[in-house]
């Protein structure tokens, strides 16, 4: 997983180091890690049109730590999954939506299984289900209990709610704190399964295995027709102090270009085509 | 004693405060210390572990990892479902809080901080603080437990060893109280006494500790006089003589006795010493006054009794000789006197016959004293005045005593009578007067016979006649005093052994014969004698209820020839023989029987032509008076004399009734003889 923030971080960092000659301007931008991953593709493609422009993508801090960072001044955007707190706003944070990407549930590849119910997902977190079939255990990793993903998965059903509370009580669980940990930990581990955005899956690239739920595939069709009930949002958090590049960027992927690139990655675009200032 | 527990009361309460306070206090305590030291490793440890995984978080991001807000958070909540004591900060070093775990705190608590360092800057601090609370509420219930556990111990502590010390000082006193009572109630003096060794070696010295009520009553004193005081002193120099036997059963040598009397007290004591603790030693004295005088007392009957039974063989002796020597000298005094009969007088083998029969005088005389000694002569009991059988004496009393010596009769008159053989009476009064004699020897002196009568109380008894069987009542009594030489201590306790004399010439036999008659008549004696001073015998015999009859003594007439046909009975030849030979001197026809059978025999046969029957009281197969009995039952006025110098019988009642019996001692006279003859010849034809 490192080493592909580090990688990811020398591409950038390569990208960028032809523009520093001209005045380079730099956007630092942080958030959640499925945003972040909706971000990438993105990111690349506008450096590629504006070379002076560098943007950071760091090792996804989380919508809270991203905001907190954000309006500490130590990031120009940062990308949320959740609305922005009153106490927030009254720092000078500023949020629009962008979109939603589906919560999709995903396993190791060697997992026998494509679908899975509400009911078994429930089971598999109260811990009463321990395999997939004999010989195939099942290995549950987990998201921080504060995680906007744990908080969407109870949504669910009242018994997953409850089971999800269950598996947090749970000693020796497997727990992975970021989106992209989460998918690294579940391709790695045999049997694992866990939720993930599917836009990480998408951009990733990971050897993961997405399951429909209940029958339907997460997709952005499936998320539009509402078919699909899990979903996980994408949002916009500026402030005052946010530079004109940045602004620019943001721009960009609220443009048409930076919409269908969007939804390429799974993401379902439902903000408007302009973003309020 | 009472010290004793009480000083245990007060030690148990000391070591029971003690023991149940620490409970109370040292157990919550180390459980509150022990517990904190592991709390704070348990934080220590937990916090290290964080602070790594923050360094590591750092390391990753060094700029944005203060915005890590998720893994942070994730990182201080993990393991605190469990405890919610626990409240965790990451403080910046500008103050600023990056990342809050808040616990239930408040109240007492404990605070850790910890330094988060990169590249040796202190980036950050991690700032625990643990609420004591539910550690001071355990604290608190194991204070609750270990005050109920202290009081339990204090309970058992306080109780039990007290308990024991009062049992056992109970049991303890109780023992005390018993040997307390024991030593007090006993009826021995017991006093126990300190020995120690005298600083001027040999002796010991020895002091009173305790005594008990009996000791002090025989010593007569009270206690302030005793305690503590020398016991040689108290106990006297009886005492100090057995100090070594003292030393020695002090010195664990089982025990003593010895027999001791107080100064100035005749008691005597026996005193057993052992000693009851080293150191210590007890004497008991047990009073043995009475006992031993008993014993002595005792002693002095077993040597009476063995006394009298040597007597009783002698007298069996003395009187079986007497007997055979009767007979002899019977037949030796008839054959004397038929000889006398045909010898001229005028011959001067007349003389040579008397001075012989002087001889068989004195031989008679001598087997009449061992006969009395036996006490087996005594025969015919009659009722007698002492006076007058002293009167009878009279002229032979003259003749026994020498010229020098005055005799005094002191005779009482209107004596009450008693019964006696005279004879025997006569033979005593003769023996008293030779012995009063003698004693005066060749000097001038006064020989005073004295009669009374008078009682004497079962006092005067125990007193004066211990060991004489008398019963109390009136008596009669004689005294034979004399002014001679009179008789030392030793003389007079052996004076009635037989053969006993301090005469060249006496055969020692005057006073044992004596004996013999008081003996018979049951009569009492008591000597009052100091040498150099004189003697007094005297004699008592129980005074007669009867009457006395007063008998007119005819004096002896000439001889006369006498007519008459006599049966002669006796076993011994010798006897008949000479005893014949004298009837027939005298004009009687004479038949001769040899036992009882034969004489009962020949008295069916001839009983017309005997006037007389004169017969041996011992004889085989019919004795003298169950012949006479059997004659009597043939014809009850038949005169039978009976004749013997022994006998079996102790008397024989004369003329009971119309039965006539007379008594004829051997050896008799002819004289005695031709008496006796006459008498009972005269007699059925008044
Ligand atoms: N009246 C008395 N005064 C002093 N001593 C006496 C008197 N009567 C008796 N005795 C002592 O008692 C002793 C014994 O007396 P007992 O009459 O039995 O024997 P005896 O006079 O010596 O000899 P016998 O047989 O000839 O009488 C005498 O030897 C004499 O020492
Ligand atoms: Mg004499």
């Amino acid at each position: 997983m490192r080493t592909t923030m580090f990688w990811a971080l020398v591409l950038s960092l390569g990208t960028a180091l032809p523009g520093l000659c001209q005045a380079t301007e730099v956007i630092r931008i942080n958030g959640s890690g499925s945003a972040l991953d909706m971000l990438k593709p993105l990111a690349e493609s506008y450096q590629r049109k504006h070379r002076q422009v560098q943007i950071v993508i760091e090792k996804p801090l989380g919508s809270s730590g991203a905001i907190k960072a954000l309006l500490a001044g130590v990031l120009d955007v940062a990308m949320s999954s959740r609305p922005i707190s009153a106490e927030e706003a009254g720092r000078g944070a500023r949020w629009q939506s962008y979109g939603k990407t589906p919560l999709a549930l995903v396993t190791e590849m060697s997992a026998p299984v494509s679908d899975i119910t509400t009911q078994f997902l429930e089971d598999i977190y109260a811990g009463r289900v321990a395999q997939w079939k004999p010989g195939n255990p099942i290995r549950l990793v987990l998201r921080p209990q504060s995680d906007i993903d744990t908080q969407i998965l109870r949504s669910l059903s009242p018994g997953l709610n409850q089971a999800v509370s269950l598996s947090q009580g749970r000693p020796g669980m497997l727990m992975a704190v970021t989106d992209l940990e989460a998918m690294a930990l579940i391709a790695k581990t045999q049997g694992g399964v866990g939720p993930s955005g599917l836009v990480g899956v998408l951009v990733e690239n990971l050897p993961l295995n997405v399951l429909t739920l209940n029958g339907v595939r997460p997709t952005t069709g499936t998320l539009a027709s509402g078919a699909y009930p899990l979903a996980k949002e994408i949002s916009v958090v500026t402030t005052a102090k946010t530079p004109a590049a940045a602004l620019a960027f943001i721009d960009f992927i609220f443009s048409a270009t930076g919409r269908s690139q969007a939804e390429k990655v799974g993401v379902l675009v439902t903000g408007s085509p302009v973003p309020s200032r | 004693m009472m010290k004793f527990s009480d000083s245990v009361e007060r030690l148990s309460m000391v070591v029971a405060w003690g023991i149940s306070s620490s409970i109370a206090v040292l157990v919550p305590m180390i459980f509150f210390l022990g517990s904190y030291q592991y709390l704070r490793g348990v934080l220590e440890a937990r916090t290290e572990l964080r602070s790594r995984e923050i360094s590591h978080i750092i390391e990753d991001s060094p700029l944005m990892w203060r915005f890590e807000e998720i893994r942070l958070s994730e990182l201080l909540g993990r393991g605190l479902t469990e405890d919610r004591s626990e409240a965790i900060d990451i403080v910046a070093p500008d103050g600023e809080v990056i990342a809050q775990n808040r616990g239930i705190t408040g109240g007492l608590q404990t605070r850790y901080y910890h330094q988060i360092y990169d590249a040796g800057q202190v980036v950050a601090q991690i700032r625990v603080s643990y609420s004591l609370r539910p550690l001071l509420l355990r604290t608190l219930l194991v204070a609750l437990g270990s005050l109920v556990l202290a009081f339990l111990v204090f309970f058992m502590l306080r109780t039990l060893p007290l308990r024991a010390v009062n049992e056992s000082a109970k049991v303890l006193k109780e023992s005390e109280k018993r040997y307390r009572s024991l030593f007090e109630s006993m009826k021995e003096g017991l006093a126990i006494h300190r020995l120690s060794p005298g600083e001027s070696a040999p002796f010991p010295t020895m002091q009173v500790l305790d005594v008990n009520p009996n000791c002090l009553a025989i010593l007569q004193l009270d206690r302030q006089a005793v305690l503590g005081r020398d016991s040689f002193a108290i106990f006297g120099p009886g005492f100090l003589e057995h100090c070594s036997e003292f030393q020695r059963v002090e010195a664990r040598e089982g025990f003593a006795t010895f027999d001791l009397t107080l100064p100035g007290r005749d008691r005597l004591y026996a005193v057993q010493v052992f000693s009851p603790a080293k150191g210590q030693i007890a004497t008991l004295f047990e009073d043995i006054t009475d006992r031993r005088e008993a014993e002595n007392e005792r002693l002095n009957l077993e040597r009476q009794l063995l006394h009298t039974q040597k007597l009783e063989s002698l007298g069996i002796l003395s009187g079986g000789i007497a007997h055979d020597f009767n007979n002899l000298l019977a037949a030796m005094q008839s054959y004397l006197n038929l000889v006398q009969m045909k010898v001229d007088p005028q011959s001067p083998a007349f003389q040579y016959l008397e001075s012989m029969e002087r001889v068989v005088h004195r031989a008679t005389d001598l087997t009449r004293q061992m006969l009395a000694y036996s006490g087996k002569s005594r025969f015919v009991i009659k009722q007698h005045s002492l006076n007058q059988v002293i009167e009878d004496m009279n002229d032979l009393l003259k003749v026994t005593i020498p010229k020098k010596i005055l005799l005094n009769l002191d005779l009482a008159p209107l004596l009450p009578p008693f019964e006696a053989d005279a004879a025997q009476i006569q033979q005593l009064i003769l023996n008293l007067l030779t012995n009063a004699s003698d004693a005066i020897g060749d000097q001038e002196g006064v020989i005073r016979i004295t009669t009374r009568s008078l009682r004497l109380g079962v006092g005067d008894l125990a007193k004066d006649f211990q060991g004489q069987a008398l019963e109390a009542g009136a008596f009669v009594a004689l005294e034979v005093s004399d002014t001679g030489c009179g008789m030392s201590p030793e003389v007079q306790t052996r004076i009635f052994d037989p053969f006993f004399s301090t005469k060249s010439l006496g055969r020692g036999l005057g006073l044992s014969a004596i004996q013999g008659i008081l003996r018979g008549h049951h009569a009492g004696l008591r000597i009052d004698s100091q040498q150099g001073q004189g003697t007094t015998f005297k004699v008592f015999f129980r005074a007669s209820a009867l009457a006395m009859e007063e008998k007119n003594q005819a004096l002896a007439p000439a001889r006369q020839r006498l007519e008459g046909t006599v049966l002669l009975v006796d076993d011994e030849m010798m006897i008949t023989d000479s005893v014949s030979a004298m009837l027939e001197s005298m004009g009687l026809k004479v038949l001769i029987a040899h036992d009882g059978r034969q004489a009962v025999k020949a008295f069916q046969q001839e009983r017309a032509a005997i006037d007389l029957v004169l017969m041996d009281l011992t004889m085989p197969h019919l004795d003298g008076l169950e012949a006479a009995r059997l004659i009597h039952r043939l014809d009850p006025r038949m005169p039978v004399i009976l004749s013997s110098g022994y006998s079996e019988h102790d008397s024989i009642q004369e003329g009971t009734g119309e039965k006539a019996v007379g008594f004829l001692q051997k050896p008799y006279t002819l004289q005695a003889l031709y008496e006796a003859m006459r008498g009972s010849l005269e007699r059925p034809s008044p």
